[in-house]
């Protein structure tokens, strides 16, 4: 007898699942439900695409053909609300289901600190298509934005709003961009090109509030600056979606799960931007797809480990570009070398496109590996960084 | 709430429709609205050239500054889907915001009137919205607020928040009054599927190419080099490719414009066509009457170089009405196409580029073909000889694309020092007794003492210069070497190699030609390529840069002027500011003894002569800016340039998208293309000649103007025919039509002056050979024009004490990323080649700039302003900029566009053609110091 799937969610998560489980399971039935209306897109892309030509159906990822040819079947705009895992039944919005295995990529939603007033109009979050478009709706000529939060996200959507027209403001809590990914030095250089492009940047802020009669107009610190503004995007990080699962899995911050992907329950996997996998979450793409994808072949009998994803953070827009991968100086009792290159150093006769050729690199090295690097500008060093660093390679 | 909605795309589209519409519907609204119309058409018609305001979603949604590209096709189709033929408002492009207005208006009367369900609408109506209108509002929005805060903008703003938000302006109308309240809603139109059709451009390129072009509904999507539509192998370019980006952008004239700020201020108001044509008239009719006909000037132009042309239709008209003051030379070639016939007595004397295969060796010597088409695909020809084994070196100042990607050697040269090197290499061949006698003897006259003409003295040959005889100095590699900065031993080798490679291509650019001694380095190489006997040889080459025979390519025949005058072409500027010193024997007038007038009208017609590409911009602005000079500079282009700043009369002009022409393949290539339009013309935009025919009928000249040929296509279609009757392989035209291109079958191999080497066929000069010694110029009795080939000193050249203040040479180049100066303002082009000062390490170091520096190139004549670019591709001494760049003038003075033309001379010109010296100038490079200024 064939078996029935069901996977929560259809981002890239739930796609690679799927995908997983048609390559060993050919007949098995496959449920995706989706809680969005659109056709599964790169999420990805609502920051990484210009705002000008933002048109979500650019970026879908698979179409109705081959959903049809997969013989998976999609439910659009039913989002699951229950999770029996005695019974092995989910319920959705609209009615309920049994499933044999359940792959839960149920994804995360944008995270807003609990400031005073957040409840304001005005306020945006950047997690779906409809975000994009009511950010774009509240614009007007002489828009000031501002963007709390000065991570990937933030920083994307604030290059793409300055681009569109607006005076940009990006305020971030932590003493510099980025903490996580790269280290003060980098930071700077960035806070100097967004600059140029108009933006102001104001890092180791503490928001007190969002002040305005019922659309926001201010943004106030502690210190008791104030930044009026149009409207504000909050990009400080998500939330993995777990409301409607029961007890019997183990959710510490997001889904547990094993290098299997296995939850804490039986028959349940889990997978993308709703898991952690040995305590971490970092709510990549690149994870989403591994794990989906050894959620999938386990869910379909197979015996799968998951294996090293791509954490490098890559940015890459006309104005702003930023590659970033490895430790760059994180842990205090490691010794580094710090080396740099910039094409200043090797003027190229050959280099076709001078302005966007500009770079500037720095490497972390300990214990002669390269440990950590980033770049700022032409990213075309990127990919021999990566090896550099993913295959522990010995500096020269 | 769908009536206000109604209300306001209405009220909105209105505004963009005219001001007068959208006045009066504010004023029956009770709305107090006023907008000054210069203000409006400032802003909405593009007539003040610091002033540009996007107006369609082909721009909002890419952020390039492009027309009907593939947004334009989306937003095309949106409406089609919904049954909406667009009406291309004011000659807009259809995704124009007043056209997608009009669309919504459209969709929500018919909401209102109930032909189409209130649900549906709306959903069209946000999706339209989402996907074009609202990008397209914002992006005006910007626009306008950043050039005005007058209250009506700050209105019109306003009112496109409410169409964006949702939240509407209350207007006080009624829908049911309104023009488009009764629009019943339309099935679906049928759609157009993408198809290629061929296309070739005017551009003044050497290797037309014919391109397919990717069109849909009148956009275009995409062009590629058609590889097999015919029996030669288009290989196209990046110029080519990027077409769409320069000539269909949202940079485009749109209407006619008359000047209102002063002369090359770049202010204007909009009139129409009825009254432009009127003032032309007025214009050229008054001139006539006032000053004469020599006062008229039709301006060299070759922005339309092709079969029908509007500066050719302009000098008939002028020729019908008394004449015009004509010109002869070309700012490309004018030193060698004048001094060609005094040695070989022709002017087209170059060999074929297939001949080079056959090389042993090419000397690419001021020429740069990886860069520059001259002919279809020389470079391809020289790589072939490569491969059979020949040596290619490039001598240039700069190391040229050619001398990265073709050369075996690079040989650096000091600028207009060709003729140093050149007597040296005649020294070492003749001293080294490796020099051609049979040939020199047989075919040559001048170049030694027993072989000169009749009454010439004793030490004139070029024997004799080359040796010392009248001035003690042997022209010895040594003497060469602190005058062209080439070391003597490199000198020899050169020399040696040249005279015992057989056969050998020496093939010299147009470049040494543009130097203030261009006639000397002109007369000099054909010198060399006579003493090693490669004239009349496969493989070997005349000394002639490009100016083969070949094919005649359609063109228009002028109508005779009845005014006998003509100037050289780069006198124009002197022939407005002091006529009086144009005379025949230092300023080559020809014709007439004197000027009894100045030139007081141009018409440059698709030209970039005016205010780029002459010499000396701040001495013609000087000029032009003179009360009393010039009385009318009428003008027509395709864009805001330098040039068209500074006009009285602007005129807007369609690119060779929006009409079928013939382009001129250089007459002499083996093929014809016939380029079709793929699009309407923009705005209200016309091709010269339709202007200029109405002028004609005004002036009461028509009939003669037209001379039976009734419009465009039957000119066109005459001027065809008239090239069958010298190619009488050619089809009929309709069949050229159709296939879009002609490769011709009868191709002779032509290496010039084959017969009169082979078969003793007398040249075509006083002697019946080829006068190395000329005593045609040699009686002129000048000291600056010799009778023989040989060095001389060179105003503003190496050996000029000047130096000593500006001790750098400056040259321009030209660049794969223009023609002359189009493309300028590409920027896909532009990243292939930033404008910037091209200076060498060395002189770099000295002056404290590193690469990427801002830095001033600057002389007497003024200072441009750009990026350093520090390398070791150019020579120590020598600074570069690249040819072309549009003028642009920063508040203190400086060109921060880079137009080499802000340094050059126009007071001197070379002494027998009266040609551009444009790479004769000597300049200095300082870093710039940014002053600060607040704000």
């Amino acid at each position: 007898m064939s078996k029935r799937y069901i996977i929560v969610g259809s981002g890239i998560a739930g796609l690679s699942a799927a995908r997983a489980i048609r390559e060993d399971d050919s007949n098995g039935q496959i449920i995706m439900f989706s809680a969005e209306d659109n056709l599964p897109y790169s999420r990805p892309m609502l920051t990484k695409a210009p705002f000008i030509s933002f048109n979500p159906d650019d970026w879908t990822l698979y179409d109705e053909d081959w959903f049809m040819e997969n013989k998976i079947e999609l439910r659009l705009g039913e989002p699951v609300t229950k999770v029996d895992t005695e019974s092995k039944v989910v319920t959705t919005s609209e009615g309920s289901c049994s499933y044999d295995k359940l792959i839960i990529a149920s994804g995360a939603e944008s995270f807003v600190p609990p400031f005073n007033g957040r409840d304001k109009k005005g306020i945006f979050t950047i997690r779906r298509t409809e975000d994009i478009i009511s950010i774009k709706k509240a614009y007007h000529s002489h828009t000031r934005a501002v963007v709390i939060g000065g991570g990937v996200i933030g920083l994307e959507a604030a290059v793409e709003l300055a681009r569109y027209g607006a005076s940009v403001t990006v305020l971030e809590s932590m003493p510099y961009l980025m903490t996580r990914q790269i280290d003060n030095e980098i930071s700077d250089i960035i806070c100097v090109k967004l600059g140029e492009l108009g933006m102001e940047v104001h890092t180791g802020v503490q928001i007190s509030s969002l002040d305005g009669d019922t659309w926001v107009e201010s943004v106030s610190l502690a210190d008791g600056r104030i930044f009026p503004c149009d409207f504000v995007v909050v990009a400080c990080g998500v939330r993995a979606v777990t409301s409607m699962l029961p007890d019997t899995i183990d959710v510490p911050r997001a889904i547990a799960i094993d290098d299997h992907c296995r939850t804490s329950a039986e028959d349940v996997y889990a997978a993308g931007d709703c898991a952690q996998y040995n305590g971490v979450n970092y709510a990549l793409w690149s994870q989403g797809l591994m794990q989906g994808y050894t959620a999938g072949k386990n869910a379909a009998g197979g015996d799968v480990t998951v294996g090293k994803t791509d954490t490098s953070l890559v940015m890459n827009s006309l104005e702003m570009s930023l590659f970033a991968l490895g430790d760059l100086g994180k842990n205090p009792d490691a010794e580094y070398t710090i080396r740099y290159r910039s094409s200043k150093d090797s003027p190229d006769a050959f280099l076709v496109n001078p302005p966007q050729g500009e770079f500037f690199e720095k490497r972390y090295i300990s214990h002669g590996k390269v440990v950590g690097a980033a770049i700022v500008g032409n990213l075309s060093g990127m990919q021999e960084l990566k090896d550099k660093i993913n295959n522990e390679e010995e500096t020269e | 709430m769908m009536k206000n909605r109604y209300l306001n795309y209405h009220g909105l589209r209105l505004f963009f429709q005219s001001l007068d519409d959208f006045s009066a519907f504010c004023r029956k609204a009770n709305v107090n609205f006023s907008m000054g119309s210069s203000l409006y058409s400032d802003l909405f018609y593009g007539t003040d050239s610091e002033i540009y305001v996007p107006l369609w979603a082909s721009v909002a949604k890419t952020g390039e500054d492009v027309l009907l590209n593939h947004i334009t096709l989306n937003v095309i189709r949106f409406y089609k889907s919904y049954g909406y033929e667009p009406v291309h408002m004011d000659g807009n492009p259809a995704d124009f915001a007043g056209e997608q207005l009009r669309f919504a208006e459209y969709i929500s009367a018919c909401a209102l009137n109930g032909s189409m369900d209130l649900p549906e609408a709306e959903k069209v109506l946000c999706e339209f919205e989402n996907e074009f209108l609202a990008d397209t509002l914002h992006m005006i929005q910007r626009a306008i607020c950043r050039y005005s805060d007058d209250t009506s903008v700050l209105f019109i703003s306003k009112l496109m928040d409410s169409v964006i938000s949702g939240n509407y302006f209350p207007w006080d109308a009624d829908p049911m009054e309104c023009d488009s309240y009764n629009t019943r809603k339309h099935s679906a139109i049928p759609q157009e599927e993408p198809h290629t059709v061929s296309i070739a451009s005017n551009s003044d390129c050497g290797s037309k190419c014919k391109l397919l072009a990717t069109v849909c509904e009148g956009c275009l999507l995409e062009i590629n080099p058609d590889t097999d539509g015919c029996a030669i192998r288009f290989t196209g370019c990046p110029r080519g490719r990027a077409y769409g980006h320069t000539f269909l952008t949202s940079k485009r004239l749109r209407y006619p414009m008359e000047r209102t700020g002063e002369r090359g201020e770049g202010k204007f108001r909009r009139i129409s066509w009825e009254d432009a044509v009127r003032k032309v008239a007025d214009i050229t009719s008054e001139s006539g009457r006032k000053y004469g006909p020599g006062s008229r000037f039709v301006i060299n132009a070759a922005g339309v170089s092709a079969a029908i042309r509007g500066d050719r239709f302009m000098k008939n008209l002028l020729a019908l009405d008394g004449g015009y003051l004509d010109y002869y030379n070309y700012y490309s070639a004018a030193c060698a196409l004048y001094i060609n016939p005094y040695i070989y007595g022709k002017v087209l004397a170059g060999n074929h580029e297939s001949t080079y295969t056959d090389s042993q060796l090419i000397i690419l010597w001021g020429f740069n073909p990886a860069s520059c088409h001259f002919g279809l695909n020389p470079k391809e020809y020289f790589m072939r000889a490569k491969g059979n084994g020949a040596q290619i070196i490039v001598i240039d100042p700069r190391m040229s694309d050619s001398a990265i990607t073709m050369a075996d050697k690079w040989i650096p040269i000091r600028p207009s020092s060709d003729t140093a090197l050149i007597d040296a290499m005649a020294y070492v061949i003749w001293d080294e007794g490796l020099e051609d006698r049979e040939f020199m003897d047989r075919f040559c006259i001048g170049f030694d003492e027993d072989h000169m003409p009749e009454g010439v003295p004793y030490g004139e040959s070029y024997h004799s210069h080359v040796f010392g005889i009248k001035d003690g100095i042997k022209k010895t590699p040594e003497w060469a070497q602190p005058i062209t900065g080439i070391p003597a031993e490199t000198i020899r080798e050169l020399a040696r190699l040249y005279a015992t490679a057989k056969p050998a291509a020496l093939l010299p650019g147009f470049a040494p030609q543009r130097t203030m001694v261009g006639e000397q380095a002109c007369r000099g190489f054909i010198a060399l390529a006579c003493m090693t006997g490669n004239v009349g040889v496969s493989g070997g080459s005349t000394g002639v840069p490009g100016l083969k025979e070949g094919h005649d390519c359609p063109g228009m025949s002028l109508y005779p002027n009845p005014y006998p005058g003509k100037i050289p072409v780069f006198q124009w500027t002197r022939a407005i500011d002091a006529p009086e010193t144009i005379d025949p024997v230092h300023r080559g007038l020809k014709g007439v003894d004197r000027l009894e007038s100045g030139i007081k009208v141009i018409y440059s017609l698709a030209s970039g002569i005016i205010i780029n590409q002459h010499s000396n911009i701040n001495d013609t602005r000087r000029i032009l800016q003179t009360p009393g000079k010039l009385d009318a500079l009428i003008l027509s282009d395709l864009f805001m340039t330098p040039s068209a700043k500074f006009a009285d009369l602007l005129l807007p002009a369609v690119s060779f998208f929006e009409m079928d022409n013939i382009p001129g393949t250089w007459t002499a290539e083996d093929y014809l293309l016939y380029n079709h339009q793929i699009t309407e013309p923009l705005f209200g935009c016309r091709f010269e000649y339709d202007w200029i025919r109405e002028v004609a009928d005004i002036m009461g000249l028509k009939e003669s103007f037209d001379a039976g040929h009734d419009g465009r296509d039957a000119w066109l279609r005459y001027v065809y025919d008239q090239c069958r009757l010298s190619e009488t392989e050619l089809p009929d035209y309709d069949t050229f039509r159709e296939n879009s291109c002609h490769v011709f079958k009868n191709n002779y191999p032509r290496v010039n002056f084959l017969e009169n080497i082979r078969d003793g066929v007398p040249f075509d000069t006083p002697s019946g050979k080829i006068e190395i010694f000329s005593k045609t110029l040699y009686d002129m009795g000048r000291k600056d024009i010799p009778g023989a080939p040989g060095h001389i000193y060179c105003p503003e050249g190496p050996e000029d004490p000047l130096q000593k203040k500006y001790p750098l040479q400056l040259i321009a180049y030209h660049t794969k990323r223009r023609c002359h100066s189009q493309h300028n303002e590409n920027p896909l082009l532009e990243e292939l080649d930033p404008s910037r000062i091209w200076i060498s390490t060395e002189d770099a170091r000295e002056r404290g700039i590193n690469d990427g520096d801002i830095a001033e190139v600057f002389n007497d004549r003024g200072i441009i302003r750009l990026p350093a670019k520090v390398t070791d591709r150019i020579y120590r001494g020598v600074v570069a900029v690249s040819e072309g760049g549009w003028y642009k003038e920063a508040s203190d003075g400086a060109d921060i566009g880079g137009c080499i033309n802000t340094l050059t001379m126009s007071d001197k010109a070379t002494p027998l053609a009266n040609g551009n010296p444009q790479h004769t100038n000597l300049a200095d490079v300082r870093k710039y110091e940014v002053k600060n200024e607040s704000n």
